[in-house]
């Protein structure tokens, strides 16, 4: 066993050890006193055979070694050299242990991810405006900051459109097809949240964009889509006038 | 097999935190380096703390290495590297005295002996490790003796040497691990026995 080891040790010396059995014996050279005392004197042996012209009992490697005592031990995994003689990783996404990632998937597989989201969000917004009439798609887009609370007026007739409260800067219109001016600026009422999609679609959207969104934002979206379907009911129930009550079930 | 793959596997050690491995990678080069050295400064002691300090930026960069080139080759630009800016260094800056000495003569002069590593008893225990080496190498079998040369003094690879001697591989590795276990068993004997066992080993 012993000199198996010390063939293994002089192969290594020579470059010539095959990388898994390198890995194991410099796991075993670390241990044991005498194999690394081997090693000194194999380099010894080298020196003195190419007559290199230096002291053969050099004591560099003894006042590095002394110096080093005094420097902190590397460990940042992300430097580490990858093993070339370890196993493929089974599933294709996982990376060995102590491998670094490479400088192009640190901003590759984010910018894939915001891209694909970024199609999903587009492609379900086209889907909603072909699907739906304007108002359900208005509200979507219509941003509560840039849009004035809306005074009761019995005026009102179907949808909620109040466009002499729109505050500027423009907000996003709802826009009849066939025509490049928008038809009206759709203000939310109040109570009505949950009606700005309908919960099957957004559900849908939910669930092509969890693919590529983070578990917890998706938790949350999932979340206020269940409270959000429970608050639709009584927003119905508690509207004061009929034409409330039919803003409020659209 | 690539080469190099043993210091990749010491390499690879230090950089996950083992300090140990190093040391390995130093005992391996420090001869070689020491030698590059020797081109740039003329002093053996220069050399040595030349050589001393580039190990040990060599370690600190260590966390930079990634392998694109062999270690040797990495280690050895940043030895030369480190004898040229030590060159440059001395000569923009004059020579610091910091030795206390009561005789008139030049005190660069006697701090340079002073760190003289070869001193009559170095030069002796160098001479005595080479005469040992040579000793075991003649008394070695042709083949072995054949293997070891080709390998230490030639620099061939394992297969060339098994091209050379016409043999397998394996047949090269064996060879060459005896013949330095033949002559490791006779240098131990000199470390043990301390100066002037060369001589009484024949």
């Amino acid at each position: 066993m012993s000199e198996l080891r010390d063939s293994q040790l002089s192969a290594m010396f020579d470059d010539e050890l095959p990388g898994g059995e390198c890995e194991l014996l410099a796991l075993r050279l670390s241990r044991d006193e005498p194999l690394r005392a081997e090693w000194s004197r194999f380099a010894i042996i080298r020196a003195a055979v190419r007559r290199d012209g230096v002291r053969l009992d050099l004591p560099v490697a003894a006042r590095v070694t002394a110096r080093l005592a005094a420097e902190p031990a590397h460990a940042e995994p992300s430097t580490v050299l990858p093993n070339l003689h370890a196993p493929e990783p089974a599933a294709s996404g996982a990376r060995p242990t102590g491998t670094p990632i490479p400088s192009t998937d640190r901003w590759l597989r984010p910018a894939l991810g915001f891209g694909v989201a970024a199609g999903v969000a587009a492609v379900s917004l086209l889907v909603l405006r072909a699907q739906g009439p304007a108002e359900s798609v208005a509200p979507l887009a219509a941003s509560p900051a840039t849009v004035a609370p809306a005074p009761a007026s019995p005026e009102r007739t179907g949808a909620a459109t109040t466009p002499a409260a729109v505050a500027e800067p423009t907000p996003l219109l709802a826009r009849t097809p066939g025509l490049g001016e928008p038809e009206s600026y759709t203000v939310p009422s109040a109570g009505s949240r949950s009606g700005l999609v309908a919960p099957a679609q957004l559900a849908t959207y939910v669930v092509a964009h969890s693919e590529v969104s983070m578990p917890l934002s998706r938790r949350n979206l999932l979340s206020a889509l269940v409270a959000d379907g429970a608050a639709e009911e009584p927003v119905v129930a508690e509207a004061e006038s009929p034409a409330e009550a039919v803003d409020a079930q659209r | 097999m690539t080469v190099d793959e043993s210091d990749l596997a010491l390499v690879r050690r230090v950089q996950r935190g083992e300090k140990g491995a190093f040391d390995l990678l130093v005992l391996k080069y420090q001869h070689k380096v020491v030698k590059l050295v020797m081109r740039y400064v003329r002093s053996t002691a220069e050399a040595e703390d030349i050589a001393q300090e580039a190990f040990i930026k060599a370690y600190r960069a260590l966390p930079q290495f990634r392998g694109d080139s062999a270690f040797y080759t990495w280690l050895y630009r940043i030895a030369i590297n480190t004898a040229k800016n030590a060159i440059a260094s001395r000569e923009r800056s004059p020579v610091e005295y910091d030795l206390d000495l009561q005789d008139n003569e030049s005190s660069y002069a006697a701090q340079s002996r002073l760190r003289d590593p070869d001193t009559p008893e170095g030069l002796a225990l160098t001479e005595e490790i080479r005469r040992t080496v040579n000793a075991a190498i003649e008394a070695l079998p042709e083949d072995l003796r054949t293997a070891i040369v080709l390998r230490e003094l030639e620099g061939l690879s394992y297969e060339e040497i098994a091209a050379t001697m016409d043999c397998p591989v394996g047949t090269v590795r064996s060879r060459i691990f005896r013949a330095r276990e033949a002559i490791d068993r006779r240098l131990r004997e000199v470390f043990d026995g301390g100066l002037g066992r060369a001589e009484e080993l024949g």
